[in-house]
C-alpha cells in the first residue's frame, strides 16, 4: 500500500486530504507543520509527501530542503499543496526539490491522479 | 504664516488617533468572532459530511436508486468546497495582523511630547518615521500571497 505523509497546519484541510486519498486506497499519516512532518518522516519512510507552504514553526520549502538532505527522501515525490500560486514561489519550490505544485483548493480526483502519477513514476 | 500657527496641540493628535484606534480594535474583535463562529460551523459541517459518507459506504448496495457512484461527484464537490475554511482562515488571520499593525502605527503618538514647542513639521517627522518602520514590519509579515477568487480547484504543475 502506498503511504502518504500529509503536512498542513489546517486540520480541516488535512481531513479533506485524508478523506480523498484513503478513498483511493492510500495510507495517510498527518502532520500539523514542518517540524512535525520532519519528525514523522524520520519515524517512517513514506512513498509520497504532500505539504503546505505557510505553516508555523517550519514552512513547506524548509521541510522539503530538510527532507532532501535525508538519504531516504532524496528521490521521494514531494508535492506542494498550497494557496500560493505565484511563479516566484513555484521556482523556489522547484529549487528546494519539490516534484510538483498544486494550488488549493484541490479537487479529490485530480489530487488522486497526481499522487498516483508521481508514486508510480518513483 | 506665523510660527505660532504651526504649533500642533499634541494632545489633540493623541485624542484623534485613539478615536481611530477604537475602530481598529472593534474590527479585530469582530473578525475574531467571525473566526470562532466559522470554526464551529466548519467542524459541524465536517462531522456531518463524514457521518453521511460513512452511512453511504456502510449501506452501499442497499441504496436502490441512490447509488453511491451517482453521489461521488457531489461528494468531490463538497470536499473542494469545504476547503473554503483553510482559505478564509488565512485571509482573516492576515486581516487581523494588518489591523494590528495599523493599530500599532497609531500608538506612535506616544512619542509625541505634548510640548507646545513641537511644531507640525516635528510631529509629522516623528509619525512618518514610525509609519515607515511599521510598514517594513507589515511587508515582512505578508510575503505570502493568497489570490484565490473562487472555489474551483487550483492549477496543478509537475516539475
Amino acid at each position: 500500500m502506498i503511504t502518504v505523509l500529509a503536512v498542513d497546519d489546517s486540520r480541516s484541510l488535512r481531513q479533506m486530504v485524508v478523506f480523498s486519498l484513503k478513498s483511493a486506497g492510500y495510507q495517510v499519516v498527518e502532520a500539523e507543520d514542518g517540524v512535525d512532518g520532519l519528525e514523522q518522516a524520520q519515524k517512517q519512510v513514506f512513498d509520497v509527501v504532500l505539504t503546505d507552504q505557510n505553516m508555523p514553526r517550519m514552512d513547506g520549502l524548509t521541510l522539503i530542503e530538510n527532507l532532501r538532505a535525508l538519504p531516504a527522501y532524496m528521490k521521494t515525490p514531494i508535492l506542494m499543496l498550497t494557496t500560493e500560486a505565484g511563479d516566484e514561489m513555484k521556482a523556489k519550490g522547484r529549487a528546494a526539490g519539490a516534484t510538483g505544485w498544486l494550488v488549493k483548493p484541490f479537487d479529490p480526483e485530480r489530487l488522486i491522479a497526481v499522487v498516483n502519477k508521481v508514486a508510480n513514476k518513483s | 504664516m506665523e510660527k505660532s500657527d504651526q504649533y500642533l496641540v499634541s494632545t489633540e493628535m493623541i485624542d484623534f488617533t485613539r478615536s481611530i484606534d477604537t475602530h481598529f480594535v472593534a474590527a479585530i474583535a469582530d473578525i475574531r468572532q467571525i473566526t470562532l463562529i466559522l470554526d464551529e460551523a466548519v467542524s459541524k459541517l465536517h462531522n456531518s459530511f463524514f457521518l453521511i459518507n460513512n452511512s453511504l459506504e456502510a449501506n452501499r448496495g442497499n441504496l436502490g436508486d441512490l447509488d453511491i457512484d451517482v453521489l461521488t461527484p457531489s461528494l468531490n464537490t463538497a470536499v473542494t468546497a469545504l476547503q473554503f475554511h483553510d482559505l478564509t482562515s488565512q485571509l482573516s488571520s492576515r486581516l487581523v495582523n494588518r489591523l494590528d499593525g495599523m493599530s500599532e502605527i497609531l500608538e506612535c503618538t506616544q512619542y509625541l511630547s505634548g510640548d507646545k514647542s513641537e511644531t507640525l513639521v516635528d510631529v509629522l517627522a516623528i509619525l512618518n518615521a514610525r509609519v515607515l518602520e511599521h510598514n517594513d514590519n507589515l511587508h515582512k509579515k505578508f510575503n505570502q500571497s493568497l489570490n484565490q477568487q473562487h472555489m474551483e480547484s487550483g492549477d496543478v504543475e509537475l516539475f
